[in-house]
């Protein structure tokens, strides 16, 4: 069991000295902070989720948590709810009574987003951030750089003494969420389309059709409308299906080699990025699951050394 | 501590297992609480595009694809579209239809705009070699719709 957490926390079969409170506490801070925050500017700040209230009943086709409900909750709890949820996102952000509000948060952000894919159109952005919150919520994640920590250091009271292993545990919860996303995203290509996605011109329809289908949204895209000249060329579709299939085939392995991380994570923002300005979709949100791979600390420490250097 | 670390190695093992199961069963809509097949299918329409649109008649007659600028919010084009038709029971996109037209008009009316002539369905099969992708004008949408469609449904307001 001790090798299988080892694997899990990405620690040699054998443990390691170089699994310290300090360093986990922070990372783990600091990726409270900017998830929260990419959270709230990428989805709680727009009215998107509150306007689902205002569709037709008769659209309603309940997902998730609301599949036993024959009809949508009412509109007063979806405005309660979206608040308490708005709010809640700016309080985890800067850790304000972080223990009792995160569960809060995650439980009315579930409601609120769940309520949103209740309407017959499923989307594909949210859901994994929604669920890559979970662990956060659950997470001692404001003993530092938190309004928590700052108050009891004003109170004079002991700060408090955490655990490195859940600390880190939270921070992969929320690593593999993003990795076994885009790992299914591949292997349903895999098990659909077969190697015919990547030979065939799947793709370049997809990219042919996108201009129309999407014509309405993310005008900033179509600015450049990088599909209309990837399609002139055939096999360099061909050769982003593959691109785009291995690196989602291939993402579970930024799990469990660090080294792997440093290719796979860059690749699939690099395939978020592509697929915004050729396929009109935005994946904003996914960056603040991408904030679990950056070794904050490290890059803190780094700074302070180079820092340091200057006469 | 002890707790906090088991809910920690809870919540990563039901996130894990909860993937793996979907992913292996092909489970599309459980777990994470979303669906994940994504543009896996093969796409070759050849040789004909076919696709669904809505389109509105505005007061003055002409005609529009249903798109953001009109303020469908929270749809847009493609969603009001996929939300319309992901049950494929006539009955239901029938009932959607009507209470959308009227959803809409109820919304032009307070912002004091005049409402919408008609909603109208159409289901067209184009050659890909005809495939125009940019905003049609009145005239083309006039011309591909309404002459050479499959007109579906239409709900038409009070004239």
């Amino acid at each position: 069991m001790t090798r299988f957490w080892n694997l899990v926390l990405g620690l040699p079969a054998a443990g390691s000295s170089e699994f310290d409170e300090r360093r986990e506490s922070f990372n783990l801070a600091i990726c409270r902070i900017v998830y929260f925050s990419i959270v709230f500017l990428t989805m709680a700040n727009t009215d998107y989720f509150l306007r689902w209230r205002e569709v037709p009943e008769s659209f309603w086709f309940p997902r998730g948590v609301y599949l036993f409900l024959s009809s949508p909750i009412s509109r007063d709890w979806v405005t309660l709810l979206f608040y308490v949820w708005q709010l809640s996102t700016v309080f985890c952000a800067i850790g304000f009574l972080y223990r009792w509000v995160a569960p809060v948060w995650w439980l009315s952000c579930l409601l609120v987003t769940t309520n949103g894919h209740s309407f017959g159109y499923q989307g594909h952005v949210f859901m994994p951030v929604v669920l890559a919150g979970l662990p956060l919520a659950l997470a001692q994640a404001s003993r530092v750089l938190s309004f928590d920590s700052w108050l009891a250091r004003r109170l004079g009271r002991s700060p408090k003494v955490g655990s490195a292993l859940g600390d880190r545990i939270s921070i992969r919860s929320v690593q593999v969420v993003l990795v076994l996303a885009y790992f299914a995203a591949g292997v349903a290509k895999l098990r659909h389309g077969g190697l015919d996605w990547m030979t065939g011109d799947t793709l370049r329809n997809y990219l042919f059709r996108s201009s129309v289908i999407y014509s309405d949204t993310n005008a900033l895209a179509h600015l450049l409308s990088l599909n209309d000249r990837l399609i002139r060329f055939p096999i360099l579709c061909n050769l982003l299906a593959f691109f785009a299939v291995i690196t989602e085939v291939a993402a579970p392995a930024a799990f469990f080699w660090r080294r792997a991380s440093y290719i796979v994570i860059p690749l699939i923002v690099a395939l978020q990025v592509g697929i915004f300005f050729t396929m009109y979709v935005r994946f904003t949100p996914y960056l603040a699951l991408v904030a679990a791979w950056i070794n904050w600390h490290g890059l803190f420490r780094w700074k302070e050394s180079q820092n340091a250097q200057l006469p | 501590m002890r707790v906090y670390e088991m809910t920690s190695k809870t919540v990563f093992l039901l996130i894990v297992l909860g993937s793996i199961v979907t992913i292996v069963r092909g489970i599309d809509d459980v777990f994470p609480f979303s669906s994940y097949s994504m543009y896996s299918r093969v796409f070759e329409p050849d040789p004909f595009f076919v696709q669904h649109s809505v389109i509105v008649e505005l007061p003055n007659g002409d005609i529009r694809q249903l798109a953001t600028d009109l303020d469908i919010g929270p749809f847009w084009g493609a969603s009001f579209r996929e939300a319309l038709l992901v049950e494929n029971d006539p009955n239901r996109i029938k009932s959607k239809f009507e209470s959308a037209f009227e959803w809409l008009n109820e919304r032009r009316i307070k912002r004091g705009k005049a409402p919408l002539r008609s909603l109208r369905l159409y289901r067209h099969e184009l050659p890909w070699s005809e495939f125009v992708r940019r905003r049609l004008e009145n005239q083309e949408l006039r011309s591909l719709y309404v002459e050479n469609s499959i007109l579906r449904l239409e709900v038409r307001g009070a004239e």
